[in-house]
Protein backbone atom coordinates (compact mmCIF):
# COMPACT_ATOMS: atom_id res chain seq x y z
CA UNK A 1 0.00 0.00 0.00
CA UNK A 2 2.45 2.11 1.05
CA UNK A 3 4.77 1.14 -2.22
CA UNK A 4 1.55 2.31 -4.40
CA UNK A 5 1.20 5.64 -2.48
CA UNK A 6 4.43 6.28 -3.08
CA UNK A 7 4.26 6.16 -6.80
CA UNK A 8 1.29 8.11 -6.98
CA UNK A 9 3.21 10.85 -6.09
CA UNK A 10 5.82 10.20 -7.98
CA UNK A 11 3.59 10.30 -11.18
CA UNK A 12 2.23 13.70 -9.95
CA UNK A 13 5.06 15.25 -9.50
CA UNK A 14 6.37 14.05 -12.90
CA UNK A 15 3.51 15.30 -14.23
CA UNK A 16 4.13 18.65 -12.53
CA UNK A 17 7.46 19.31 -14.25
CA UNK A 18 5.90 17.96 -17.26
CA UNK A 19 3.14 21.07 -17.19
CA UNK A 20 6.06 23.38 -16.13
CA UNK A 21 8.53 22.45 -18.75
CA UNK A 22 5.76 22.61 -21.40
CA UNK A 23 4.38 26.01 -20.14
CA UNK A 24 7.82 27.43 -19.94
CA UNK A 25 8.92 26.83 -23.36
CA UNK A 26 5.83 28.79 -24.41
CA UNK A 27 7.18 31.52 -22.39
CA UNK A 28 9.11 33.79 -25.21
CA UNK A 29 9.18 37.55 -25.40
CA UNK A 30 6.87 39.45 -27.40
CA UNK A 31 8.00 42.58 -29.44
CA UNK A 32 7.43 46.01 -28.22
CA UNK A 33 4.86 48.05 -29.02
CA UNK A 34 5.76 51.35 -30.97
CA UNK A 35 3.52 53.98 -31.58
CA UNK A 36 1.12 54.10 -34.53
CA UNK A 37 2.37 56.17 -37.25
CA UNK A 38 0.14 59.25 -37.42
CA UNK A 39 0.15 58.85 -41.25
CA UNK A 40 -1.82 55.60 -40.46
CA UNK A 41 -4.70 57.10 -37.68
CA UNK A 42 -7.43 57.59 -38.56
CA UNK A 43 -8.72 60.64 -39.81
CA UNK A 44 -11.29 62.44 -37.32
CA UNK A 45 -13.19 65.74 -38.41
CA UNK A 46 -13.84 67.48 -35.64
CA UNK A 47 -17.33 69.60 -36.19
CA UNK A 48 -17.34 73.18 -34.63
CA UNK A 49 -18.54 72.93 -31.28
CA UNK A 50 -17.73 68.82 -30.79
CA UNK A 51 -15.37 67.66 -28.27
CA UNK A 52 -11.91 66.09 -29.18
CA UNK A 53 -10.99 63.14 -28.96
CA UNK A 54 -8.77 61.78 -26.45
CA UNK A 55 -5.72 59.67 -27.88
CA UNK A 56 -6.10 57.11 -25.38
CA UNK A 57 -9.79 56.64 -27.49
CA UNK A 58 -7.94 53.57 -29.72
CA UNK A 59 -9.56 50.92 -27.13
CA UNK A 60 -7.45 52.56 -23.65
CA UNK A 61 -9.01 52.80 -20.38
CA UNK A 62 -10.69 56.05 -21.39
CA UNK A 63 -12.43 57.96 -24.77
CA UNK A 64 -14.22 60.50 -25.87
CA UNK A 65 -18.03 59.66 -26.12
CA UNK A 66 -17.75 61.42 -29.54
CA UNK A 67 -17.06 59.86 -32.74
CA UNK A 68 -14.67 56.97 -31.37
CA UNK A 69 -17.89 55.86 -29.25
CA UNK A 70 -16.96 52.28 -29.65
CA UNK A 71 -13.16 51.99 -29.37
CA UNK A 72 -12.53 48.09 -29.33
CA UNK A 73 -15.37 47.08 -31.89
CA UNK A 74 -14.98 44.03 -34.11
CA UNK B 1 -21.18 14.16 -5.13
CA UNK B 2 -23.65 16.04 -6.93
CA UNK B 3 -24.21 15.25 -10.69
CA UNK B 4 -23.65 18.41 -11.61
CA UNK B 5 -20.15 18.41 -10.18
CA UNK B 6 -18.59 15.49 -11.22
CA UNK B 7 -19.86 16.89 -14.80
CA UNK B 8 -18.07 20.24 -14.27
CA UNK B 9 -14.77 18.12 -13.19
CA UNK B 10 -15.28 16.36 -16.39
CA UNK B 11 -15.60 19.12 -18.49
CA UNK B 12 -12.43 20.93 -16.84
CA UNK B 13 -10.26 17.99 -16.93
CA UNK B 14 -11.44 17.27 -20.32
CA UNK B 15 -10.66 21.01 -22.04
CA UNK B 16 -7.25 21.06 -19.74
CA UNK B 17 -6.23 18.42 -22.09
CA UNK B 18 -6.96 20.56 -24.78
CA UNK B 19 -5.18 23.14 -23.51
CA UNK B 20 -2.32 21.33 -22.72
CA UNK B 21 -2.56 19.90 -25.95
CA UNK B 22 -2.36 23.47 -27.94
CA UNK B 23 0.20 24.69 -24.98
CA UNK B 24 2.50 21.38 -26.20
CA UNK B 25 2.33 22.66 -29.96
CA UNK B 26 3.21 26.05 -29.34
CA UNK B 27 6.15 24.69 -27.60
CA UNK B 28 7.18 22.37 -30.07
CA UNK B 29 8.09 25.66 -32.09
CA UNK B 30 8.85 28.11 -29.23
CA UNK B 31 6.06 30.39 -29.72
CA UNK B 32 2.98 31.06 -27.67
CA UNK B 33 -0.30 32.52 -28.86
CA UNK B 34 0.48 36.16 -29.38
CA UNK B 35 3.73 35.36 -31.46
CA UNK B 36 1.83 33.27 -33.98
CA UNK B 37 -0.75 36.08 -34.23
CA UNK B 38 1.56 38.47 -35.00
CA UNK B 39 3.70 36.40 -37.01
CA UNK B 40 3.82 38.39 -40.26
CA UNK B 41 3.87 41.77 -38.59
CA UNK B 42 7.03 43.76 -39.47
CA UNK B 43 5.96 46.77 -37.35
CA UNK B 44 3.73 46.17 -33.70
CA UNK B 45 1.91 49.30 -33.11
CA UNK B 46 -0.22 50.19 -30.66
CA UNK B 47 -3.79 50.51 -30.77
CA UNK B 48 -3.83 47.94 -34.36
CA UNK B 49 -5.92 45.09 -34.55
CA UNK B 50 -4.02 41.84 -35.12
CA UNK B 51 -5.56 40.11 -37.46
CA UNK B 52 -7.46 43.42 -38.88
CA UNK B 53 -10.75 41.63 -39.88
CA UNK B 54 -9.93 39.63 -36.58
CA UNK B 55 -9.69 35.82 -36.48
CA UNK B 56 -12.46 32.91 -37.01
CA UNK B 57 -12.60 29.67 -35.01
CA UNK B 58 -15.07 27.17 -33.43
CA UNK B 59 -17.00 27.03 -37.20
CA UNK B 60 -16.46 30.91 -37.23
CA UNK B 61 -19.12 31.54 -34.45
CA UNK B 62 -16.25 33.45 -32.52
CA UNK B 63 -13.60 35.75 -33.13
CA UNK B 64 -10.91 37.58 -31.81
CA UNK B 65 -8.17 40.25 -32.38
CA UNK B 66 -5.14 41.06 -30.32
CA UNK B 67 -4.13 44.44 -29.89
CA UNK B 68 -1.99 46.64 -27.58
CA UNK B 69 -1.74 50.48 -25.79
CA UNK B 70 0.01 53.45 -24.67
CA UNK B 71 1.86 51.58 -21.32
CA UNK B 72 -0.64 54.51 -19.28
CA UNK B 73 -4.16 52.72 -20.29
CA UNK B 74 -3.03 48.99 -19.85
CA UNK B 75 -5.57 46.61 -18.10
CA UNK B 76 -3.12 45.51 -15.84
CA UNK B 77 0.56 46.65 -14.77
CA UNK B 78 2.23 43.96 -16.56
CA UNK B 79 -0.03 43.64 -19.10
CA UNK B 80 1.79 43.78 -23.11
CA UNK B 81 -1.76 43.88 -24.71
CA UNK B 82 -5.14 41.45 -25.08
CA UNK B 83 -7.57 39.38 -26.95
CA UNK B 84 -10.84 40.84 -27.27
CA UNK B 85 -13.07 37.62 -27.85
CA UNK B 86 -16.24 38.03 -29.47
CA UNK B 87 -19.06 35.46 -30.72
CA UNK B 88 -21.88 35.32 -32.99
CA UNK B 89 -25.19 35.13 -31.66
CA UNK B 90 -27.37 35.06 -34.82
CA UNK B 91 -27.21 36.70 -38.33
CA UNK B 92 -23.89 37.92 -37.80
CA UNK B 93 -24.43 39.85 -34.55
CA UNK B 94 -20.96 40.39 -32.82
CA UNK B 95 -21.04 40.64 -28.80
CA UNK B 96 -17.96 40.87 -26.77
CA UNK B 97 -17.53 38.15 -24.39
CA UNK B 98 -13.96 39.10 -22.55
CA UNK B 99 -10.62 39.97 -23.02
CA UNK B 100 -7.78 38.11 -22.10
CA UNK B 101 -5.12 40.21 -21.03
CA UNK B 102 -1.70 38.46 -22.03
CA UNK B 103 1.96 39.56 -20.10
CA UNK B 104 4.88 40.42 -21.92
CA UNK B 105 6.13 36.33 -22.61
CA UNK B 106 2.75 35.84 -24.14
CA UNK B 107 0.99 34.11 -20.74
CA UNK B 108 -2.58 34.74 -19.88
CA UNK B 109 -2.71 37.02 -17.40
CA UNK B 110 -6.60 37.91 -16.52
CA UNK B 111 -10.25 37.84 -18.25
CA UNK B 112 -11.93 41.25 -17.95
CA UNK B 113 -15.02 42.53 -18.90
CA UNK B 114 -15.40 46.08 -20.47
CA UNK B 115 -18.76 48.44 -21.04
CA UNK B 116 -21.01 48.05 -23.30
CA UNK B 117 -19.51 51.32 -25.40
CA UNK B 118 -16.67 49.92 -25.13
CA UNK B 119 -16.88 46.79 -28.11
CA UNK B 120 -20.24 47.86 -29.72
CA UNK B 121 -23.28 45.27 -30.17
CA UNK B 122 -25.66 43.84 -28.55
CA UNK B 123 -24.87 43.03 -24.62
CA UNK B 124 -24.06 39.28 -23.76
CA UNK B 125 -26.13 37.62 -21.15
CA UNK B 126 -24.85 35.21 -18.99
CA UNK B 127 -27.16 32.49 -20.20
CA UNK B 128 -26.75 33.18 -24.07
CA UNK B 129 -22.72 33.24 -23.62
CA UNK B 130 -22.75 29.23 -21.53
CA UNK B 131 -25.83 28.43 -24.18
CA UNK B 132 -22.87 29.58 -27.28
CA UNK B 133 -20.22 26.97 -25.36
CA UNK B 134 -22.43 24.52 -25.18
CA UNK B 135 -23.65 24.92 -28.64
CA UNK B 136 -20.17 25.38 -30.62
CA UNK B 137 -17.36 22.77 -31.24
CA UNK B 138 -13.95 23.25 -32.41
CA UNK B 139 -11.80 22.39 -35.52
CA UNK B 140 -9.36 20.45 -35.52
CA UNK B 141 -8.31 22.88 -38.86
CA UNK B 142 -8.75 25.94 -36.70
CA UNK B 143 -5.84 27.66 -36.48
CA UNK B 144 -3.83 27.07 -33.07
CA UNK B 145 -4.42 30.27 -31.36
CA UNK B 146 -8.11 30.13 -31.95
CA UNK B 147 -7.97 26.26 -30.82
CA UNK B 148 -6.16 27.42 -27.25
CA UNK B 149 -8.74 30.20 -27.11
CA UNK B 150 -11.33 27.97 -27.63
CA UNK B 151 -10.25 25.67 -24.82
CA UNK B 152 -9.74 28.44 -22.30
CA UNK B 153 -13.29 29.73 -22.88
CA UNK B 154 -14.41 26.06 -22.45
CA UNK B 155 -11.53 25.71 -19.08
CA UNK B 156 -12.89 28.71 -17.49
CA UNK B 157 -16.70 28.55 -18.23
CA UNK B 158 -16.99 28.69 -14.65
CA UNK B 159 -14.49 31.64 -14.05
CA UNK B 160 -16.21 33.71 -17.48
CA UNK B 161 -19.69 33.26 -16.15
CA UNK B 162 -18.74 34.73 -12.47
CA UNK B 163 -16.93 37.57 -14.44
CA UNK B 164 -20.32 38.58 -16.87
CA UNK B 165 -22.45 38.19 -13.46
CA UNK B 166 -20.00 40.46 -11.99
CA UNK B 167 -20.45 43.08 -15.04
CA UNK B 168 -24.12 42.79 -14.91
CA UNK B 169 -23.45 43.43 -10.35
CA UNK B 170 -21.29 46.57 -11.18
CA UNK B 171 -24.03 48.16 -13.58
CA UNK B 172 -26.96 47.45 -11.38
CA UNK B 173 -25.27 49.11 -8.95
CA UNK B 174 -24.64 52.36 -11.10
CA UNK B 175 -28.18 51.66 -12.24
CA UNK B 176 -29.43 52.90 -8.87
CA UNK B 177 -28.34 56.52 -10.05
CA UNK B 178 -28.89 56.72 -13.72
CA UNK B 179 -30.72 54.98 -16.26
CA UNK B 180 -29.53 51.36 -17.54
CA UNK B 181 -28.74 52.95 -21.11
CA UNK B 182 -27.04 55.73 -20.36
CA UNK B 183 -24.83 53.18 -17.71
CA UNK B 184 -23.91 51.30 -20.56
CA UNK B 185 -22.73 54.17 -22.60
CA UNK B 186 -20.96 56.20 -19.85
CA UNK B 187 -17.70 56.90 -20.90
CA UNK B 188 -16.38 57.06 -17.43
CA UNK B 189 -17.11 53.04 -17.14
CA UNK B 190 -14.89 50.89 -18.81
CA UNK B 191 -13.67 48.03 -17.03
CA UNK B 192 -16.57 46.35 -14.99
CA UNK B 193 -15.28 42.98 -13.40
CA UNK B 194 -11.75 40.96 -13.71
CA UNK B 195 -11.20 37.74 -13.15
CA UNK B 196 -7.61 36.44 -12.63
CA UNK B 197 -5.36 33.19 -14.63
CA UNK B 198 -3.77 31.08 -13.28
CA UNK B 199 -3.05 28.45 -16.10
CA UNK B 200 -0.42 26.48 -14.64
CA UNK B 201 -2.62 25.76 -11.60
CA UNK B 202 -5.58 25.32 -13.24
CA UNK B 203 -3.67 22.27 -15.65
CA UNK B 204 -1.93 20.99 -12.03
CA UNK B 205 -5.62 20.48 -10.51
CA UNK B 206 -7.28 19.39 -13.77
CA UNK B 207 -5.03 16.62 -15.24
CA UNK B 208 -3.17 15.53 -12.16
CA UNK B 209 -5.18 15.05 -9.51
Amino acid sequence: MKRTHSRIIMGATLGAAAIAVVVDHTRQRLPEPHKQLASQEAVIIIEEGEEIPTPSGECGTSASPGRRSSPCSL
Amino acid sequence: MPAAHIEAGRHASQWSGQVFSCLQEFAAQRTNAVLLTLADVDRLESGRRYPEPGLGFANNRWRTFYHCHEADVQQHPDEHGHFHIFTDIGNQTWTHVAGLGIDASGQPLQWFAVNRWVTDGPWLERTEFLHQLDTTSDREDDPLTGRWLFALLQLYRSTLSDLLAQRDAQIQLHAKVQDRAAVLEDPALYTLAVQPVELQSMLENHLLY
